[in-house]
C-alpha cells in the first residue's frame, strides 16, 4: 500500500517507470514480440521497403529490421546494465576505501581518478577498444576504464562528508569494527545519491555505447545493435533510409524513457540538486 | 515541477514528428534525383571526344589504397600509374591488348629465356632528365632489389644495355615477359635523384602528370608533366579525393565537388541512370573477388572446407544482393577470359544438405546445442573472417556468407580492418578466411595470378596450400607457349584448385565508372592501372 | 590564485601528465601485435625471423618496459614523438596538421552553441515554470537523448543528399564543409549548456541581493542585465572553457561522418591501423591541451572575480 501511495504522489515517476519496466519487458521478450527471426537472411528479400511483409523494411541481407530494432533493446540494455553497475560498483567501492582510509591509497586513487577526469572519455574509450578488438565486451570494458573515477570521486567526497558526523566517532569508540562501521553508517548515507547519479548516467552511457557500436570499435555483425545498425544503414543512405530511421528512433525513445527516470528519481530522492 | 512531466513528453513528441517529416522528405528527394526523363545516357566513350578544352581543372573520387606512392612497396605502384604519374615500357589498351608504351618494340628467343626491348627515343622524365636505355635498366633494377614481388612474374639474371636496346635474360623460361613489364610494379623511374623522397613526394616518371602533393587517406594532387612525350596534357591540375565511403563518393558526384568517380557499385546505378549530366560505363569485370582459406589452422580439413563451399548461395547474392553485379564465381579465372569456365566442374556448389552431412562425416557436431557445431574434440569451432572496408561488395559477400552457413551450423566471426591491416594480416597468417579482390589477368594473362597464389613458395601464398601437382604444372606453364597448350594447363590448373577446396571464389564484379559529361575522354580498361591519362580533359 | 597555489596546480599536472603518459605507453606495450612485425610489414618486407629480430633490437624492442618507456619519454620531451607507421611522418608533424581544422570546427561550434543557448537559457529562467520554460527544457532534453551521430547522418541526407546545399565528400576546411558538422556538434553541446544557463541564471535570480533590488522598486529588465546576467556570467565561463576542451577530443564520431580532416578522425584512423606512435602522441596531445585549457579558465576566476580574491 505505502508503495502504490508513493508512486500515485510521483506521477511523472511512475510513468516512466512503467516505461522503462515496457523497454526491459521488449527486451526479455524479444523473441515473443519480434515477428520474425532477427539474424535470419531472407536473401530474396533484400532491402525491401517498409510494407505489409515487413512493417519497418528490411536490410541488406533480407533481415527483418522492426525484429532487429526489438532484439537491439536487449543487446543495448543488457550492455548498459552491465556498464553502469561495473562502474557502480567498482567507482562506489574504490571511493569509500579512498575516502574512508585516506593516506597514499587516497592519493594515488585521486591522482588516477584526475588523470582520467582530465580527458575526454570516449577517446579513450576508443583507444581502449580499438586496442583490445572490436566487441560488445571489450566495449564495456573500455567506457567502464574510463567512467569509473566518477563514481569514486563522488562516493569519496561523500563518505569525507560522513566520516566527519558524530556517530562514526561514536561508533569507532565503542569499538565497532571498520567493516560493520562502513556498512552499518557509511554506505547507508551515501547510497541514495550513487543510485541516482547511476540511475541519470544510463541514458547517456547507453549513447556512448551505440557511438562505440557506430564506429565500429564496439558489436560486431550480425548483432542486432542499434549503433551498427545506423553504422550499416549509412551506405544506403539514399536508397534505403528505413534503415536509419528506426534504429535512430529506437535509441532515441529508450534514452529518453531512461533520462527522464534518472531525473525524477533525483526529483524525488535528492531535490537540492536541481 | 513534477506536474511538468506531460510538458515535457508533448514537447519531445513534437519535436520527433517534426524530425520524421524531415526524413520522409529526403526519402522522396532521393527518389527525385534518379527518375529524370528516363532517357539512357549511356554513351560511347568515343562520341565524348569531341573536342577537350584545354587548362582547367578536375577532381576524381577514388578509394585510399596506398600508404605511400614508393612504387615498389605492396601495390602502390598501382596507384601511381592510376594517377596518371607512372608508364612502364609496354601497356595495355582498351580491349586489354598489349601497346608499345616507353618501349617501342620487342621480340624473345625461342626459349623464352631471352627478350629484347627496344626504348622508345626522346622520352623524358618530369623534371626534365632524358629516359636512356641505361636508367630503364637502373629503375628496374631497382624495383628487383626492392620488391619481393618480382619473383612472382620472371627470375631475372641479368639486363644488358645495346644501343637503345635493354635485352633481359632470364633464368625460368617466360612466355609473357612483355605482359609482365606492364604491370604498374615496373613501371621507370628516376633513379638518378633521391628515391627517398618518392614515398611523400612521389616518383619521377614520365606520364602525362606529376604529383605535386600527396597526402595519405585524404588527397593527391597531380600537376601536368611539361615534358610529356606523347602529345599535349589537356589538363593543368587534377585532385585525386579519397573518398572511402560508397556513399559519400556517389553524392560528391552528384553535388558535383568530383566529376569521376571510380569504383561504384549497382546500387548506385538508381542515382545516375537516365541522367543527361553523366555518362555510365561498365564492363564485365577481370576482377575476382575470392577468400583464402588459411589451411594452417582449423580449415587444414578438406572436409570442412567442402562444407564451407557448399553452404554458400553464391547465385543469391551475385543476383540479388548485389543486383546483378557481379557473375557467380567458382573458379580463379572468370568467364571472361576464355580459360574454360564452363567447362570445369564446380563439385562444391550450393548444396546446404551436403554440406551438413559432410560435417557430420567429419566428426563437426552441435554438442552444447547452440545452432553451432564444435571441433571433433569438442573444443568450439569459431571462423575469423578477415575483411576490410574500402569495398562495399566485399562486406556483402561476408556477411551473406555468415547468413548462410550459421543455416549449415558453422560459425563464422567477421573482422573489420582497413586495408593495411589485412595485408599485415596476410603475411602474417593470422586469420581463417581473408577476403581479397584482385586483378586476375595483371599481365594480360592469368599466369602470374596462379602463380602468385597457389604456388606453394610464393611470398603471397600464407594459407599453407601446397600441391606439387599445381606447382609442377604452373612450371610447365612459364616454359609453355603455344596458346591451347598453355590453355589446356590453365584449366587443369583451376580444376584442381577447386577440387582441393583451396580457396572460396565469391564472384566476379561488373565494374561501373560514372563520370560527369562536363569531362571528355574517360575510358575504361579492363586492367584497371589507368584512371587518370592524357586523353582526360574538359568539354568546350 | 596565490604562487604557491599556482606551484601547487602545476606541480599536480606534471604528475596527471606523467600518469597518462605511462598508461599510453603501458596500453600500446601491452596490446597485441608486434610492432617489429607491424613496421616491416608496413614496409612491404616480408618479416623473416632475423630480420625481425634486428628490427627489434633497432627499435629497442628487447630492452625492458621502464628502459624502454624512458627512451620514449626522453624523445616527447625534446619534441620527437616518433614517426608514424602509417603515414610515414613525425608524429608531431602529423598531429599539427590535423589539430587546426578539429580547431576550427571547435570553435565554430562553441560559437554556434553560445549564441543558441545563452538567449534560451535566459529565456527559461527569466520565465520559470511557464511555456517558454516548458518548450526550451523539452527541447534540450531531446538534443541530449539524440545521438550525434544519427543527427549527423540526418542532415547530411537532408542537406547534402537531399538538397545539396552543402559539400558531402569533406576533406576540406572551407566554410562550406564547416557548417554542417559544426552544427551536429552544436545542436548536442546546447542542449547541456542551456541546460547550465538555466541554472545558473535560476541561482543568481534567487540571490538576496536580486529581492532586495526588487523591494527598492528597480526594473526587472534592469535587474537582469545590470546584475544577474553579469554575475551568472562566471560559472558558464568555465563551462565553456570545459566545453572547448572536450570538443578538442570529442570531436571523432562528426569528424568521421562528414570526413573532416581533424584529429578526432585521424585517431580513429590511427586506431584502427594499430598506429601505436600515433595513438600514443595524441591522446598524450589531448591530455596536455585539456589540462592548459582548464588551467586558463581556473586563473580567468582571478580576473572575472574580484570576489574570489577578497575571499582568500
Amino acid at each position: 500500500m505505502k508503495g502504490l501511495k508513493f508512486l500515485a504522489q510521483h506521477k511523472q515517476f511512475t510513468l516512466f517507470l512503467i516505461l522503462a519496466l515496457a523497454a526491459v519487458a521488449v527486451a526479455v521478450f524479444a523473441p515473443w514480440i519480434a515477428p520474425k527471426d532477427p539474424y535470419d537472411a531472407v536473401m530474396t528479400d533484400s532491402l525491401q521497403a517498409p510494407g505489409d511483409d515487413y512493417l519497418c523494411g528490411t536490410d541488406k541481407m533480407g533481415r527483418d529490421v522492426l525484429s532487429r530494432v526489438i532484439y537491439g533493446t536487449r543487446t543495448s540494455l543488457i550492455m548498459t546494465l552491465c556498464l553502469v553497475a561495473v562502474i557502480f560498483v567498482l567507482g562506489t567501492l574504490v571511493g569509500i576505501l579512498a575516502g574512508y582510509f585516506g593516506g597514499v591509497m587516497d592519493a594515488v586513487i585521486m591522482r588516477i581518478a584526475d588523470m582520467c577526469i582530465s580527458f575526454p572519455g570516449l577517446v579513450l574509450a576508443i583507444a581502449i577498444a580499438g586496442m583490445l578488438g572490436p566487441n560488445m565486451v571489450n566495449a564495456v570494458i573500455a567506457i567502464s576504464a574510463v567512467s569509473w573515477t566518477k563514481y569514486a570521486r563522488l562516493s569519496r567526497s561523500m563518505v569525507l562528508k560522513i566520516r566527519k558526523c558524530q556517530y562514526i566517532e561514536a561508533a569507532v569508540s565503542t569499538g565497532t569494527t571498520t567493516g560493520n562501521i562502513l556498512l552499518k553508517y557509511v554506505v547507508p548515507n551515501m547510497i541514495t545519491t550513487m543510485v541516482v547519479t547511476a540511475a541519470t548516467d544510463m541514458g547517456s552511457m547507453m549513447l556512448e555505447l551505440a557511438s562505440l557500436s557506430f564506429l565500429g570499435f564496439g558489436a560486431t555483425a550480425p548483432t542486432p545493435e542499434w549503433g551498427l545498425m545506423l553504422n550499416e544503414g549509412r551506405t544506403y543512405i539514399a536508397k534505403a533510409p528505413w534503415l536509419m530511421i528506426y534504429p535512430g528512433i529506437a535509441i532515441v525513445i529508450v534514452v529518453i524513457i531512461f533520462n527522464m527516470l534518472g531525473d525524477s528519481l533525483r526529483d524525488i530522492l535528492d531535490p537540492r540538486q536541481e | 515541477m513534477r506536474q511538468n512531466w506531460l510538458k515535457k513528453v508533448i514537447g519531445v513528441g513534437l519535436s520527433a514528428v517534426l524530425c520524421m517529416s524531415a526524413l520522409t522528405g529526403c526519402g522522396g528527394g532521393g527518389a527525385d534525383a534518379s527518375s529524370g526523363n528516363g532517357e539512357d545516357s549511356t554513351q560511347a566513350p568515343a562520341e565524348q571526344e569531341s573536342q577537350a578544352a584545354q587548362g582547367g581543372e578536375l577532381t576524381i573520387g577514388v578509394t585510399s589504397f596506398a600508404d605511400t606512392l614508393e612504387p615498389t612497396e605492396q601495390y602502390f605502384s598501382w596507384v601511381v600509374s592510376r594517377y596518371g604519374v607512372g608508364e612502364c615500357l609496354v601497356r595495355f589498351d582498351e580491349s586489354g591488348e598489349m601497346v608499345p608504351c616507353l618501349a617501342e618494340k620487342w621480340t624473345n628467343s625461342e626459349d623464352g629465356l631471352t627478350w629484347t626491348f627496344t626504348i622508345r627515343q626522346g622520352v623524358q622524365f618530369s623534371n626534365g632528365n632524358d629516359m636512356t636505355p641505361e636508367m630503364v635498366k637502373a629503375s628496374l633494377e631497382r624495383t628487383v632489389q626492392m620488391s619481393d614481388r618480382v619473383p612472382e612474374f620472371f627470375d631475372l639474371d641479368k639486363m644488358e644495355v645495346d644501343g637503345q636496346d635493354l635485352i633481359f635474360y632470364l633464368k625460368r623460361p617466360n612466355g609473357n615477359m612483355a605482359g609482365s613489364l606492364a604491370d604498374p610494379l615496373f613501371l621507370i623511374v628516376d633513379t638518378s635523384v633521391d628515391d627517398s623522397a618518392f614515398a611523400m613526394e612521389g616518383p619521377i616518371c614520365t606520364g602525362p602528370y606529376a604529383v605535386e602533393s600527396f597526402n595519405p587517406t585524404d588527397e593527391c594532387v597531380v600537376v601536368r608533366n611539361e615534358h610529356y612525350w606523347d602529345g599535349e596534357v589537356p589538363l593543368d591540375k587534377v585532385t585525386l579525393k579519397c573518398i572511402d565511403d560508397q556513399t559519400t563518393r556517389s553524392m560528391a558526384l552528384q553535388t558535383d565537388e568530383i566529376q569521376i568517380a571510380y569504383n561504384l557499385k549497382t546500387e548506385n546505378l538508381v542515382e545516375f541512370e537516365g541522367n543527361d549530366a553523366y555518362h555510365i560505363q561498365e564492363l564485365q569485370s577481370l576482377r575476382s573477388t575470392y577468400a583464402f582459406m588459411n589451411q594452417n589452422g582449423v580449415l587444414e580439413d578438406i572436409k570442412l572446407r567442402q562444407a564451407f563451399l557448399r553452404g554458400l548461395d553464391k547465385e543469391t547474392y551475385c543476383g540479388t544482393l548485389l543486383e546483378g553485379g557481379a557473375t557467380v564465381g567458382k573458379a580463379p579465372v572468370p568467364p571472361t577470359l576464355d580459360f574454360g569456365f564452363d567447362q570445369l566442374k564446380d563439385e562444391n556448389g550450393y548444396d546446404p544438405d551436403g554440406a551438413k552431412k559432410l560435417l557430420e562425416e567429419g566428426g563437426y557436431k552441435d554438442s552444447d546445442g547452440d545452432g553451432f557445431v564444435e571441433m571433433p574434440d569438442g573444443s568450439p569451432l569459431e571462423l575469423n573472417f578477415v575483411i576490410y572496408t574500402s569495398r562495399e561488395e566485399l562486406k556483402v559477400y561476408a556477411e551473406a556468407a555468415q547468413a548462410s552457413l550459421k543455416e549449415i551450423g558453422l560459425n563464422v566471426k567477421l573482422d573489420t580492418v582497413s586495408y593495411e591491416t589485412l595485408l599485415d594480416k596476410r603475411d602474417s597468417g593470422d586469420y581463417d578466411l581473408l577476403i581479397w579482390n584482385v586483378l586476375v589477368a595483371n599481365t594480360g594473362d592469368p599466369e602470374n595470378y596462379l602463380r602468385e597464389n597457389w604456388y606453394s613458395t610464393s611470398g603471397v601464398n600464407t594459407t599453407g596450400y601446397n600441391n606439387p601437382k599445381v606447382d609442377k604444372l604452373l612450371d610447365e606453364l612459364a616454359a609453355t607457349f603455344e596458346e591451347d597448350a598453355r590453355k589446356d594447363l590453365v584449366m587443369q590448373i583451376q580444376q584442381l584448385i577447386m577440387d582441393d577446396a583451396a580457396t572460396v571464389f565469391f564472384g566476379y564484379e561488373t565494374t561501373y565508372l560514372f563520370s560527369s559529361t562536363q569531362v571528355t575522354g574517360v575510358h575504361m580498361y579492363p586492367m584497371d592501372y589507368y584512371w587518370l591519362t592524357k586523353d582526360i580533359g574538359l568539354a568546350q | 590564485m596565490s604562487k604557491k597555489q599556482m606551484g601547487k596546480r602545476f606541480l599536480q599536472i606534471l604528475i596527471v601528465l606523467m600518469g597518462i603518459s605511462f598508461f599510453t605507453f603501458g596500453l600500446t606495450y601491452l596490446s597485441p601485435g608486434d610492432p617489429a612485425e607491424i613496421m616491416l610489414s608496413e614496409c612491404g618486407n616480408l618479416p623473416t625471423p632475423e630480420l625481425l629480430e634486428q628490427t627489434r633490437a633497432e627499435l629497442g624492442l628487447d630492452k625492458p618496459f621502464l628502459v624502454q618507456y624512458t627512451t620514449w619519454l626522453k624523445g616527447v620531451l625534446t619534441g620527437d614523438m616518433g614517426t608514424s607507421y602509417s603515414f610515414k611522418v613525425p608524429v608531431v608533424q602529423k598531429l599539427s596538421s590535423c589539430f587546426w581544422p578539429t580547431l576550427k570546427l571547435a570553435w565554430m561550434s562553441l560559437l554556434i552553441m553560445v549564441v543558441i543557448s545563452i538567449p534560451l537559457g535566459i529565456l527559461s529562467a527569466v520565465y520559470q515554470n511557464q511555456w517558454p520554460d516548458y518548450l526550451v527544457r523539452a527541447v534540450t532534453f531531446l538534443g541530449v537523448s539524440v545521438p550525434s551521430f544519427w543527427i549527423g547522418l540526418i542532415l547530411l541526407s537532408i542537406f547534402g543528399v537531399t538538397l545539396r546545399w552543402v559539400s558531402v565528400s569533406g576533406g576540406s576546411t572551407d566554410m562550406k564543409s564547416l557548417i554542417l558538422p559544426a552544427v551536429t556538434l552544436a545542436i548536442a553541446m546546447s542542449a547541456k549548456y542551456t541546460r547550465q544557463v538555466r541554472i545558473a541564471v535560476l541561482d543568481e535570480l534567487r540571490q538576496d541581493y536580486v529581492t532586495g533590488a526588487r523591494m527598492r522598486g528597480a526594473k526587472e529588465g534592469t535587474i537582469l542585465w545590470k546584475h544577474v546576467l553579469p554575475n551568472a556570467m562566471l560559472p558558464l565561463v568555465t563551462l565553456l572553457g570545459l566545453s572547448l576542451g572536450s570538443l578538442l577530443g570529442g570531436t571523432a564520431v562528426v569528424e568521421i561522418i562528414y570526413n573532416w580532416p581533424g584529429m578526432g578522425s585521424m585517431a580513429v584512423k590511427a586506431i584502427s591501423c594499430r598506429d601505436y606512435p600515433l595513438v600514443q602522441g595524441y591522446v598524450l596531445w589531448i591530455a596536455i591541451l585539456y589540462m592548459v585549457i582548464n588551467l586558463l579558465v581556473d586563473l580567468s576566476y582571478n580576473f572575472l572575480d574580484p570576489r574570489l580574491k577578497e575571499e582568500r
